[in-house]
């Protein structure tokens, strides 16, 4: 009781106060609104099938439900070497807030002592938005994939691993490659396995995919989203599906085709023409008292 | 030529419509323009701000318009086959109602298919229905049929005009004519002269067409009642509707026929051509066929009610929920099924006023079938329809659509108004036959011609 | 296109032209299935001479044209006309819905409405409370058109403005509909709406319009779910499909055997078996292709589902459900 009546005093000494607090706030309030909103950098490393390699990058701003692109905006993307950083590319972001910076196969990035690819993204900001940045390892992992028969069982085999600087192939071990074809609007994954020491994954293949009409699918191997090796994807041609008979008889004769069944159409041009027979014989029958009259 | 004397005693007593307009004539011809004029202007409103101003919308996409379409093509068909199995049957008593018969054919035959026009979202799109058919689609069915009909119909009801073109043209001096009717009549009557090998191609071509128009006209409504059992639909799909429609068509007919008899003998003193026992030999077919109705309408019913499939169920709770379509339903099952079979079965109650009344309600009632035919199934489909607007819900046809359905009204009226001035309601030169010994000769002589 | 693969064993690709009418380009295939279009494929496929940078090999930045990534299917632009009317070789369109996983976001039906620029009230993705029996528990039931391989609709067409495809897709042809409802009122699925007001952006001869689109729906005609066909020649899944927060809609080619909601691809024959999809009202011998999951093991009490609809909207679901 006396907490209550204590509060209450409390709270008629200090609303005045809020109150003013508030008056305060609220003519401070175009200040605040001038405070740079907070930006987010995201970049992911991809390995693409023609081993092109790709640095997607999303520059997003606010929070939760509220989160959206910043567009038309300039990133920086740079590598370190040799504790120097050298700017690779200013790519400038799409209405989404995207972009990507596309590397080609034989370009050698320079590596740390661990022998990662270090990618550093900077977004400067502007007037009402702050600078970000963000940073990302990557290691160059290889994935080769080969299709083979074994007593008629299909096998879509991965062999994993790095280069080293001589070019020799040093099997990685541990990689979770998922294993599917390619469908119309993406992979339909079929399998996934792991690497063993000497950096091999072998996945069975169904017998029952559908393929074209001549049993051609796209076979594709992903490794995805690893920590240290980005996103990996493998695509291969083979005639491992079934084929599919895709001629549709499209021109038969039904009720909701283009073209009637032949009954339906029989039985009206009968009855029209029975009708119509008997119908312009009266007709001639009316012509001819015209024709006795003129007589 | 043509000295018949009831022949001539039926013209003078036709000359009250054949002559200079009344008042009365006149002021009930501006008062139909003037419906007629408000249904235009309806029309143009419904063209120029669409469909929404109507009350069909996406369950009920037909309403009234489907509603007026199937039930004054009913009262088309009906004629066509009524004269014709008059016609074939050589029915004495019916010669003087043939005339009407016709007129109500070919009036509804032109009247109604607007009806189907007005449910068209895109009336300028019309001749697609022309150039490119599709003879799986009933709609096409429906229009093969109806242009068939339309044409044989017309030219059916003009050879019956012939003789009596022929009359008039001989009594044009008599009956003081103007020159274009002079001139019409000459034309049109082909050169009749009533030689006997005339007369004999003349009914040989009758003969055909009242042959051929039986099977069109039952053809033609069941197809017509097809464009809704075609449908997927609790209520509408049903193997009985082709025959249903037809029977119901005739019945509506003949309550239209006692309808216009009465209006005709009332306003030109024609007590001695639609005599009483017209009345009473309409008013057993009527009897008769309120019966077959009755027996139709519960064999429809009774199929699916028995059953209560799910769908089925919530249409018929509409039917009998007073707040919904209860009092229609039971009032027109009333008014179809029993109401003639009380005024004329039961002796007491039978005279030529109450046949008409009950004709009259007839028509009502089997315009209000229909509406239950058609409305309430389009208002429950399979799916529940969960829409908060409650024009989506229920229909309720607009004064748009209420002025239209006037509007074809009026303009049947008007059209009997006007065909009247031009030649006599009943077949006259057919009449003098009926004194004599009617010549039953049902062989149609096709080949001998 | 540098391949690391084996191909030795592969026969001598002998691609009909029907094949390569279904897959698109050879590019548009490799790019996709590379993921490369992941963040590409979002992106306006209108937007022409689009530019991607990419760092060569003696490391300098050069700017070359993006990849025509967005096309799955030849041609990429909907068709029109006659084309229309055929059907893309070798497909057969198929969605699947999950029932358990619906909470009646309405997420599908806002998409699609803004995807084929309807009017607020148009709505060819409906979502509707369903309930069994009396006993059973209520559900949500999205329902678009089936595209059903019989379909009543098409069959009563006076003149031929709804068509059946090859690849299973029903459209309505918005130039050639005389608007006489004769469908709307034969689906039994109530699936076709009629454009009853003449919106502003209804035009007649609007020289773009193609019935894989939809768009514009004239004013006077009917229009109706088109699975979103123009969209899958660019690889993208309907609008309904992307739209839903749960993943309740699957959508796919029946003659790959896979369906997908954008995040899992699965396959078609495996699902209905598993699940045991059925079709609604199948007994109608309409055929539809549009499978529905049961609503079994629920992720949310179907009462959620009342959050996204006003007062008055629940309260007409609440009564069409109501036992009897």
């Amino acid at each position: 009781m006396m907490k209550t009546i204590f509060n209450n005093q409390i709270m008629q000494l200090v609303s005045p106060l809020i109150l003013v607090g508030c008056i305060l706030f609220s003519t401070a309030a175009p200040v605040n609104a001038q405070k740079k909103e907070r930006t987010r950098l995201k970049a992911y490393y991809e390995k693409l099938p023609n081993n092109n390699k790709k640095i997607s990058i999303i520059l997003t701003q606010g929070k939760g439900k509220s989160i959206s692109g910043v567009q038309n905006s300039e990133v920086i993307v740079s590598t370190v070497a040799a504790d120097s950083t050298l700017e690779l590319a200013t790519l400038i972001t799409d209405s989404q807030g995207e972009t990507a910076l596309y590397v080609e196969p034989d370009y050698s990035f320079p590596k740390n002592e661990e022998g990662y690819v270090v990618i550093n993204v900077n977004y400067n900001g502007n007037d009402s938005l702050r600078a970000s940045k963000r940073k990302i390892e990557f290691l160059d992992l290889n994935l080769e994939v080969s299709l083979n028969i074994i007593d008629s069982v299909k096998y879509v085999e991965v062999e994993a691993f790095e280069l080293d600087n001589e070019g020799n192939k040093l099997p990685i071990e541990e990689i979770d490659v998922n294993m599917g074809v390619k469908r119309l609007y993406n992979t339909l994954f079929l399998e996934e396995a792991e690497t063993d020491e000497e950096g091999i994954a072998s996945m069975e293949f169904p017998d029952n995919i559908p393929g074209d009409s001549s049993g051609m699918i796209t076979v594709v191997v992903k490794l995805d989203e690893h920590d240290d090796y980005g996103t990996i994807t493998k695509t291969a041609d083979i005639d491992w599906g079934t084929a599919v008979d895709y001629s549709i008889a499209s021109n038969d004769r039904s009720l909701f085709g283009d073209s009637a069944p032949l009954w339906m159409i029989i039985s009206v041009a009968v009855i029209l023409f029975g009708a119509w027979f008997n119908f312009l014989l009266a007709v001639y029958k009316v012509y001819q008292i015209k024709k006795l009259a003129n007589d | 030529m043509s000295s018949n004397p009831l022949a001539n005693q039926l013209l003078d007593e036709n000359k009250s419509f054949m002559e200079k307009p009344s008042f009365r004539w006149k002021v009930s011809v501006v008062a139909l323009i003037a419906i007629f004029c408000l249904g235009l202007y309806a029309l143009f409103l419904q063209i120029t701000e669409g469909h929404l101003i109507t009350g069909m919308r996406d369950h009920v996409v037909w309403g009234v318009y489907i509603v007026n379409f199937v039930f004054i093509l009913g009262l088309s068909y009906a004629g066509a086959l009524i004269a014709g199995i008059f016609h074939l049957g050589r029915v004495k008593w019916a010669i003087p109602m043939q005339r009407i018969l016709k007129l109500i054919t070919v009036f509804s035959l032109i009247i109604g298919p607007f009806y189907i026009l007005l449910c068209l979202g895109r009336p300028d799109r019309i001749f697609d229905l022309f150039l490119y058919p599709r003879i799986q689609s009933p709609i096409i069915w429906d229009v093969i049929a109806i242009v068939t009909d339309l044409i044989f119909c017309i030219v059916y009801m003009y050879f019956t005009y012939i003789k009596d073109f022929a009359l008039l043209r001989d009594n044009s001096e008599r009956l003081n004519m103007s020159n274009w009717r002079k001139k019409f009549y000459r034309i049109f009557a082909l050169g009749y002269k009533n030689t006997p090998k005339q007369e004999k191609l003349l009914n040989q071509a009758l003969d055909i067409l009242a042959a051929i128009i039986i099977p069109t006209t039952i053809i033609a409504y069941s197809l017509l009642a097809w464009l809704f059992g075609m449908n997927l639909k609790v209520g509408w799909h049903s193997s009985i509707f082709a025959p249903f429609f037809v029977l119901s068509a005739v019945y509506s007919g003949v309550a239209l026929v006692i309808l216009i008899m009465w209006i005709y003998r009332k306003s030109g003193k024609l007590e001695n051509t639609f005599t009483d026992s017209h009345f009473t030999h309409l008013g057993f077919a009527l009897m008769v066929l309120s019966l077959f109705y009755g027996y139709f309408y519960f064999s429809d019913y009774i199929t699916d009610w028995y059953n209560m499939q799910k769908t089925y169920g919530s249409l018929w709770e509409k039917y009998l929920d007073l707040s919904q379509y209860g009092i229609a339903f039971y009032s027109s099952i009333f008014l179809i099924t029993f109401l003639p079979a009380i005024v004329i079965g039961i002796p007491w109650f039978r005279s030529v006023k109450s046949i008409v009344f009950t004709s009259g309600a007839v028509l009502v009632g089997l315009w209000v079938a229909r509406y239950l035919m058609i409305v309430p199934v389009l208002e429950t489909p399979y799916l529940p329809i969960q829409d908060v607007r409650p024009d989506w819900v229920n229909y309720s046809a607009t004064w748009i659509e209420w002025s239209l359905s006037l509007a074809g009204i009026a303009l049947f009226i008007l059209f009997f108004i006007f065909i009247s001035k031009l030649a006599p309601i009943i077949p006259v030169s057919e009449m003098k036959e009926e004194q004599e010994e009617v010549k039953l000769d049902l062989s149609l002589k096709t080949d001998q011609a | 296109m540098a391949q690391t693969t084996n191909t030795e064993d592969s026969p001598k690709e002998v691609n009909s032209r029907r094949d390569f009418l279904r897959k698109g380009s050879a590019f548009g295939l490799i790019a996709a299935a590379t993921g490369a279009a992941g963040l590409a494929s979002n992106q306006d496929p209108k937007k022409s001479g689009e530019k991607i940078k990419v760092l060569t090999t003696d490391g300098k930045v050069i700017e070359v044209d993006k990849p025509v990534d967005d096309c799955e299917i030849e041609p990429c632009a909907p068709a029109k006309g006659e084309a229309a009317r055929q059907g893309i070789p070798g497909r057969s369109f198929v969605m699947v819905i999950d029932l358990a996983k619906c909470k009646n976001a309405r997420k599908c039906v806002e998409a699609c409405q803004e995807g084929h620029d309807l009017l607020p009230d148009q709505e060819f993705m409906k979502v509707h409370l369903m309930k069994d029996n009396p006993d059973a528990e209520p559900y949500w039931f999205p329902k678009n058109c089936f595209h059903c391989d019989n379909p009543p609709c098409v069959k009563v067409c006076p003149v031929g403005a709804t068509f059946k495809r090859t690849d299973n897709v029903v459209l309505v042809d918005n130039d050639a509909c005389i608007g006489c409802k004769f469908c709307v009122s034969a689906c039994p699925y109530s699936a076709r709406i009629f454009n009853w007001e003449d919106k502003k952006s209804y035009s007649d001869d609007d020289p773009n319009y193609s019935p894989e689109t939809s768009v514009p729906g004239q004013h006077g005609t009917v229009s109706k779910c088109d699975f979103c066909v123009g969209r899958s020649r660019e690889g993208k899944l309907p609008y309904c499909a992307t739209s839903c927060p749960m993943g309740a809609i699957y959508f796919g080619d029946k003659n790959e055997d896979a369906v997908t909601n954008g995040e899992e691809t699965l396959r078609f024959k495996q699902l209905i078996k598993d699940r045991i999809g059925y079709r609604y009202l199948e007994e109608l011998g309409t055929k539809p292709n549009v499978y529905y999951l049961p609503p079994t093991d629920r992720m949310f009490p179907y009462e959620r589902g009342f959050n996204y609809l006003s007062e008055e909207q629940v309260e007409v679901m609440k009564n069409s459900i109501k036992s009897k």
